[in-house]
């Protein structure tokens, strides 16, 4: 039977390779599968990069969040840093006051330590001019 | 000395800015606030009990604690606000009456020493005084700029107050004028007048602190700190000030230099204040902290031994040759320390107890009535003034040896400078007349005689420990910075000037030696009595001593004992200087009476000095063979030919009498004479003194020797070229009959009426 002139392809219908009545050209119908597929293979890329996006913009995020904390963290540093060299410097102050203080003290001893010497040199005289002489 | 500080804790403090503290009577410390809080705070700072609650729009800027007219009810608070107005308050915090006092803030408010008045000053540069009711007594003072502080005078009639760069007294005589002087290059932020040490201290914004004495006389200036000083305070004990800062609270001497200074980290320290013992030491801080202090590693030395307290009640004693240490433990805190004369003496609160210096394990206990305000000891007695304004007097092992209540006494006006005990003696500074000092006898706590007045204020007195009863010198340094000694004891007291511009004096723990600081400069006085015997011999029996450069502005003696003498620079330095030994040596000889030995040790040492020592002390026991000796050793031949002719008188009151003439003492020789009978005698002897009215009156008295009277009288007058002006003399010139052999023969006979007399003895 040629296949040319079946009634169903006279109505525009076809038969396939498995005889199954088919409505469309099986060339149009392959390429409809064809767009089917690429739709949803199309649907499926969209919808890994829609994931693939969501992970980045949360990665993103996250960095975004860990930079700032960073940048507090060094503004706070910075500001230690700032106010330690104040504190060093309060610290310095007070340490210098004792140093001063202590210095005084110091020279203080010091002046009673040669007066007392000079006690000592005064009675050594005194007793060789008068008891060693005798 | 030191000052261990305590701050406040966080949750405790005020909220805002802690503006004033004060002790109560009871001794607890007070402070407010400008989060509207009167706190009173427990023994150790780490509590605080809300005392009183001021209103909202109430910012105190000054407290003030009063007596109480019903004791009973506890202490009365004056509290001053930024508003102008002053607040007297109950404990309880009922308010007994508001009083607007001034325009813009009060800034100072001070209740008197007797609680009756009470000084404000404020931003609108008045200073008042109102009674202790809140009645205004006066305006003491106005100025153009804000008074930042005021303070009264030790005695309260005089009050000092800040102006600009300028401090100011006043006196509440209204008639006085105010007595001004620049004290800082920035304002003056506060000022105190110590109440024992009688000195002023000042801070201001160029950061220095000052030290004045009562005439403005700047006697130290501190290095200038990065901040402004904003407070400042005398110990009650008179010895030391506190200094408070930015962040800083500093412990001074009273000649200025710091002892040591703390760094709180509390903002600026507006005011300081002291306990009433002066041991602990109150702050009010800009963080709103309290701060509280308590005074330790005070120290005291005696040539054995160095004793620091490291604790409220704990010393340790350290013996200088050994070094070794003992420690000593009370029950109280530990509120005064000295040591001298091998003696340590402690005060707490309710006991003192005395250490002898060897015996640490065994010292004797004395149960105190009241608090002890000074103490000052002598060579065998302990004097304690205490709050009852009485003196008591005990000996060093305990015992009490009389009780003293000076009229007048004021408790807090009681200092070591003020009082002086020796073996017989005590003598107290008037509180009421400064003038004038009183003496009791030590062992009675009698009055002896009137008080001794001087001509003017008196700030120290001192007795000497050595020598004899009767010869118990008493050396006072007066306003003008001279200093006159007086025999005490001696029913004829008179007050010899032997120095001016002294700043310092003091004995010898044993001999009668005097050191004095005149000038800067260290002087040793070896007989300072010589100035009731030969004045002639002062000048040669005082020494300077080489002090290897100057002792600054303020210095003060801190020990004279053995052979050596102690002195505090104005800077701190304690500086130690040789005695000679040799006069210790002498003076020990002559109280023995072993004037051989005395000539002996002189001739082997070989010093004018000595010499005229020994010339004083012998002429003085009337012992004229070595004191001729020691007179012909200084070259003063006048008192040698002096001596010989007072050997050649043949009674022993004769003699007596000439030597009391020598040393100035006319009616003592007048008595003398007059009691042994020897009429001519006195008769001549107010001839050779020129006072002719005395010796006619004595002739005619006793019916003789007128007619010598007369014709030396006109002997007198022929040689001056004068007539005869005295009428008495014009009237028995008329009725007796003068002839010179006649009086020639009669003297003869007098004199040999006194040799032959049954008492005369030729001296030997």
């Amino acid at each position: 039977m040629d296949e040319e002139n079946t009634p169903v392809t006279v109505a525009g219908m076809q038969f396939d390779e498995l005889s199954k009545i088919r409505v469309l050209d099986p060339e149009k119908h392959e390429q409809t599968e064809e767009l089917g597929e690429e739709c949803r293979t199309f649907l499926e890329k969209i919808n890994s990069f829609h994931t693939v996006m969501g992970g980045f913009v949360e990665l993103v995020d996250r960095l975004a969040k860990a930079v700032d904390d960073e940048k507090m963290k060094a503004i706070g540093a910075r500001a230690a840093v700032d106010s330690l060299s104040k504190k060093r410097q309060s610290e310095e102050q007070l340490l210098q006051a004792m140093i001063a203080e202590k210095r005084a003290e110091l020279e203080r001893l010091q002046v009673e330590q040669d007066s007392l010497e000079r006690v000592i040199q005064d009675q050594d005289q005194f007793i060789t001019t008068h008891v060693m002489n005798k | 000395m030191k000052i261990e500080l305590k701050k406040s804790g966080q949750h405790n403090r005020h909220k805002d800015v802690a503006a004033a503290v004060v002790w109560t009577t009871s001794g607890s410390l007070v402070s407010a606030g400008d989060d509207h809080r009167v706190l009173q705070w427990n023994e150790t700072l780490d509590d605080a009990s809300e005392l009183i609650n001021l209103k909202e729009e109430w910012y105190p800027t000054s407290v003030a604690v009063g007596p109480n007219p019903k004791r009973s009810q506890g202490d009365v608070f004056a509290i001053a606000f930024d508003d102008g107005k002053f607040r007297l308050m109950a404990q309880t915090g009922r308010i007994e009456k508001t009083v607007e006092a001034h325009t813009g803030a009060i800034t100072t408010l001070r209740w008197s020493a007797d609680g009756q008045s009470i000084l404000t000053a404020g931003e609108d540069g008045l200073m008042k005084v109102w009674s202790r009711a809140g009645m205004l007594r006066t305006v003491l003072a106005q100025s153009a700029q804000p008074v930042y502080g005021a303070a009264w005078s030790p005695c309260g009639s005089r009050a000092i107050h800040t102006a600009g760069k300028h401090v100011a007294v006043v006196s509440l005589k209204a008639t006085a004028k105010a007595e001004t002087w620049k004290a800082h290059d920035g304002v003056v932020l506060c000022v105190d007048w110590g109440a024992a040490s009688n000195l002023i201290v000042s801070g201001g914004e160029d950061g220095r602190y000052k030290v004045w004495d009562a005439f403005g006389r700047l006697l130290y200036a501190s290095t200038p700190d990065l901040y402004p000083i904003t407070s400042c305070r005398w110990s009650p004990t008179g010895d030391a000030f506190a200094v408070g800062g930015y962040n800083s609270v500093r412990l001074c001497d009273r000649a200025g230099w710091s002892y040591a200074v703390d760094k709180p980290a509390t903002g600026s320290v507006y005011e300081v204040q002291w306990s009433h013992d002066g041991t602990r030491l109150a702050g009010a801080c800009a963080s709103g902290d309290v701060l509280l202090g308590q005074l330790v590693m005070r120290s005291v030395s005696s040539p054995r031994y160095v004793v620091t307290q490291t604790g409220p009640a704990t010393l340790i004693a350290r013996s200088i040759a050994a070094n070794t240490d003992e420690e000593l433990d009370f029950r109280e805190p530990i509120v005064k320390m000295v040591l001298r004369f091998g003696h340590l003496v402690v005060t707490t609160a309710t006991q003192c107890v005395v250490y002898a210096e060897d015996n640490w394990l065994s010292p004797s206990t004395i149960m105190l009535k009241a608090p002890a305000v000074a103490v000052t000891l002598g060579r065998s007695h302990i004097a304690l003034a205490d709050k009852t304004d009485t003196i008591t007097v005990y000996t060093y092992d305990g015992k009490t040896a009389s009780t003293i209540k000076p009229p007048h006494a004021q408790s807090d006006r009681f200092s070591a400078t003020s009082i002086a005990v020796a073996d017989d003696t005590v003598a107290i500074i008037d509180h009421r007349d400064a003038k004038a000092v009183r003496v009791y006898d030590t062992q009675s706590g009698k009055e002896m005689g009137k008080p001794l007045v001087h001509s003017v204020e008196i700030s120290t007195i001192l007795l000497d420990q050595g020598g004899a009863s009767l010869d118990r010198c008493l050396a006072f340094v007066d306003k003008n910075r001279d200093l006159c000694i007086v025999q005490v004891r001696r029913s004829q007291r008179r007050a010899e000037k032997i120095a001016t511009m002294v700043s310092d004096a003091m004995w010898h723990d044993d001999h009668h030696m005097l050191a004095t600081l005149q000038e800067a400069k260290l002087q040793l006085w070896f007989y300072p009595a010589c100035a009731f015997v030969d004045q002639d011999m002062l000048s040669f029996t005082k020494q300077g001593v080489v002090t290897g450069g100057d002792l600054g502005k303020a210095p003060y003696l801190t020990s004279f004992s053995g052979n050596t003498c102690s002195v505090r620079r104005a800077d701190g330095a304690s500086m130690t200087f040789s005695v000679p030994p040799q006069v210790a040596v002498l003076q020990s000889h002559t109280s023995r009476n072993a004037w051989e030995d005395a000539i002996r040790l002189c001739r082997f040492i070989k010093e004018d000095a000595l010499w005229a020592c020994l010339a004083v002390i012998a002429t003085k026991a009337k012992e004229l063979n070595a004191a001729e000796i020691a007179y012909a050793a200084v070259n003063a031949i006048d008192k040698v030919e002096f001596l010989q002719l007072v050997k050649s008188i043949p009674t022993a009151e004769g003699r007596k009498a000439e030597l009391a003439v020598f040393s100035g003492q006319i009616e003592e020789a007048a008595t003398t004479l007059l009691q042994a009978g020897l009429i001519y005698r006195l008769v001549d002897m107010y001839i050779r003194l020129f006072d002719w009215d005395k010796a006619l009156d004595v002739a005619i008295k006793h019916k003789t020797h007128v007619d010598t009277v007369l014709a030396s009288r006109q002997r007198y007058l022929e040689g001056l070229g004068q007539r005869e002006s005295k009428a008495k003399f014009v009237q028995y010139s008329q009725s007796v009959e003068v002839d010179w052999d006649d009086i020639q023969l009669k003297i003869q006979q007098a004199l040999e009426a006194e040799k032959q007399r049954p008492g005369a003895t030729p001296y030997v």
